[in-house]
């Protein structure tokens, strides 16, 4: 066949490549490598890498290719006389331990990781975070493509890991939602354009699992929406979108609005169930999960004064289908909530702030909800925040929780040492 | 104001261009503004992303700002990371080729300028702002502001073709002017070389060594970091036993900072703006350098 003969010249010109390589004495100006890494470099590569590669290099550069490294060290003491069954109180503990990793891939996109120890002197396990791609010069125009495990572009705040929250800890309406901060195995679809002068950011997505990430109680299946189960199927898979845009206030200052929603059509739901004998074994159901989300958010910077206010909130909505355990039957039920803060920079070192959070229990089937005053919790804290320097930071909080019916109220007092090595990075606060 | 007439009239010699037909400019900085502003004349319109008297550290990237870029035809940056806090970020998310680092539309106009205080080691020991190809305050040296000017020329040229005589006739023409009032500023501050002074951040390096000022110390004991107590009164000392009686800083700095060393040393405070723009008389680069220049002059004389 015709189509065979180039081929089998490109594979004899690729398996001679090595055999060049190796041979200091054919380099094109008939003198050794300069550098003995160099030869080993190359003596470390004998064949065509993966048996199928038609372009490559052997170079081995220097940290300039290497992608950016950072890790962040997030330690703490809480104290509280709070029922305690994750054994996070009155103890020091490093919450997280995250190491992130990010570089272009090529031309026409990117990737990162972070994967991180939780609790660290307990737990000594590392979990995957998120490892994704982000594709923006594939697409035409101001579209990019994101794939892989990732936090959902779902709400203002879901993106920002917990320890770049300007709090320190998780968010309570998110825990009754999701179990923590949403995280997605999938695709999201971003775009953004100009309506007139006002910048204007959607996206949409596609996955086949959503879950919560609670590292302050300690699993993943508190939250609605955890793992779907069973044979894939594309009927099983969720999405979310998001449509936000952002006007200007002044020279450095905004105000944001934005929708979300979420939609997992068979969410995985585990209940342990105790059995006659004493014997406790799991059951397990699909449920479905549906979320909205308003989020505003007002910024100022003065950078004439060095100085900032910001003031946010998000209120949320669901529609989940919940088993009840009285008649065994699922029955669909809303819940809201709604979380926010307000701080105040007094300068690059200093700031200040208040965070709230109250939110029903989204497992609830009682009258719902938070606006009429059914079965919620509350979160309420006051915090003061000291930057030593852009990446060690030091946060003493005060946190007042009201678990719910029937569960003890208590203040939890925490201070946060938070610090960051090597690459960090802040993308546009969008 | 007669002195600034030239440049007026330079620009206005250009004739109005209708709002569509300009070249839309990018500067990110105010005195890149002016520059482009008197070297483009009303070919250009021109946005300044850090307003005059803003901490280029404290401003945030905005999506807005994205949007400016994205309709764009020029970027001008000042570059060793001057604008690290907002730019790299805009950058990323930017989809206009023509104002990436390589198009015709972007410049960095650092490219001609010797660094000075290039870090023997860029790691975090060396403070919160790094810059780790060098001080980025190389705005305050006139002699690199003809550096300045001659890239934004260049840049301007290029993006714009059909007017590039306009654009070398207005920056031959500004670039005369300029070291007319360089060869007065150095007259002015000539009896002050050798002077010591303190500066809170390092804004002033460029200034102090083109005009031959001692800076003894910084009120920052590394670039972006708060002083500590014990700074501060090692500082004291060492003003004391050099006599340095005039601390330099930014109207954005807190002067309740420096309260003990005033107190301590009996030194003054002089707040300068580090970019031209923080008042109307000296919106453009060469009437707040020539407004610096005679602050500066007054401060160290008295």
């Amino acid at each position: 066949m015709p189509a065979t003969a180039p081929a089998a010249v490109l594979a004899s010109l690729l398996l001679a490549l090595p055999a060049v390589a190796q041979d200091p004495a054919q380099t094109s100006s008939g003198e050794p490598p300069a550098t003995g890494q160099a030869t080993l470099g190359l003596s470390q590569s004998p064949g065509v890498m993966g048996g199928s590669r038609l372009l490559g290099q052997t170079t081995r550069f220097d940290n300039t290719f290497n992608p950016a490294i950072g890790v962040t060290i997030d330690a703490m003491v809480e104290v509280s006389d709070m029922e305690d069954s994750a054994n996070r109180y009155n103890r020091f503990r490093v919450r997280q331990m995250e190491f992130n990793a990010a570089s272009r891939i090529d031309p026409i996109g990117w990737a990162f990781i972070d994967f991180s120890f939780n609790d660290v002197l307990t737990e000594q396990e590392a979990e995957l975070e998120e490892a994704a791609f982000v594709m923006d010069r594939l697409l035409p125009g101001n579209f990019s493509l994101k794939g892989g495990d990732f936090l959902a572009d779902f709400g203002k705040w879901n993106t920002i890991h917990p320890h770049d929250r300007p709090f320190y800890n998780e968010i309570g309406l998110y825990r009754e939602f999701f179990g923590g901060a949403l995280f997605v195995q999938g695709a999201e679809l971003h775009h953004w354009l100009g309506v007139g002068d006002v910048p204007v950011r959607w996206s949409v997505s596609l996955h086949s699992s959503a879950e919560g990430d609670d590292h302050d109680f300690g699993g993943h299946e508190e939250g609605a929406a955890a793992e779907p189960f069973g044979r894939r199927g594309f009927d099983n898979w969720g999405t979310h979108a998001r449509l936000t845009a952002q006007h200007d206030v002044s020279d450095n200052g905004y105000f944001q609005w934005g929708f979300s929603g979420f939609y997992s059509p068979r969410t995985l739901e585990f209940e342990a169930v105790e059995q006659p004998g004493g014997n406790v074994t799991t059951e397990r159901s699909e449920l479905r999960t549906a979320v909205g989300a308003v989020d505003l958010t007002y910024r100022n910077v003065d950078a004439s004064k060095r100085t900032a206010n910001t003031l946010s909130t998000e209120l949320w909505f669901s529609d989940n289908e919940i088993p009840d355990d009285n008649t065994g039957s699922v029955t669909s039920d809303f819940h809201t909530g709604i979380w926010g803060f307000a701080q105040h920079d007094f300068s690059p070192f200093w700031s200040a702030g208040f965070y709230g959070s109250w939110a029903d229990h989204a497992e609830s089937t009682s009258a719902s909800g938070f606006l009429t005053g059914g079965d919620t919790t509350a979160e309420r804290g006051v915090y003061v925040t000291w930057y030593l320097s852009e990446f060690n930071r030091l946060r003493f909080q005060v946190n007042h929780l009201n678990p719910g019916a029937g569960q003890d109220k208590a203040f939890v007092y925490a201070v946060q040492w938070t610090i960051t090595l090597g690459s960090h990075y802040h993308a546009l606060d969008w | 104001m007669m002195r600034f007439l030239p440049i007026l009239c330079l620009s206005a010699a250009t004739g109005h261009e209708p709002a569509a037909e300009r070249l839309q400019v990018i500067a990110t900085i105010s005195d890149l503004g002016s520059l482009a502003r008197t070297i483009g004349g009303d070919a250009v319109e021109v946005v300044v992303l850090v307003q005059p008297g803003q901490d280029p550290h404290s401003v945030i990237a905005k999506p807005s700002q994205l949007l400016k870029l994205s309709r764009a035809d020029v970027l001008i940056e000042m570059g060793l990371n001057y604008e690290h806090a907002f730019l790299p970020a805009l950058l990323e998310k930017c989809r206009n080729d023509k104002l990436l680092p390589g198009g015709p539309g972007f410049v960095n106009v650092s490219a001609g300028i010797t660094p000075l205080e290039v870090p023997a080691s860029a790691d975090r020991g060396q403070g919160a702002d790094i810059h780790p190809q060098g001080n980025p305050h190389f705005n305050l040296d006139p002699d690199n502001a003809r550096i300045m000017a001659r890239a934004v020329a260049d840049v301007l040229k290029r993006a714009d073709a059909d007017r590039a005589e306009q654009y070398e006739r207005n920056f031959q023409a500004w670039d005369e002017l300029a070291r007319r009032r360089i060869a007065e500023w150095d007259t002015i501050l000539q009896p002050f070389r050798g002077a010591r002074i303190v500066t809170y951040h390092r804004s002033w390096s460029y200034f102090a060594a083109r005009y031959g000022l001692e800076v003894v110390g910084t009120v920052e004991p590394k670039p972006g970091l708060a002083p500590s107590a014990g700074h501060l009164r090692d500082l004291a000392n060492r003003m004391r036993e050099q006599g340095v009686k005039l601390i330099v800083m930014e109207p954005w700095y807190s002067e309740g900072t420096v309260g003990a060393l005033l107190e301590a040393t009996g030194a003054r405070v002089l707040k300068l703006y580090a970019t031209s723009g923080g008042t109307p008389q000296t919106a453009e680069y060469l009437a707040y350098m020539d407004d610096l220049v005679r602050k500066m002059a007054a401060a160290l004389g008295g």
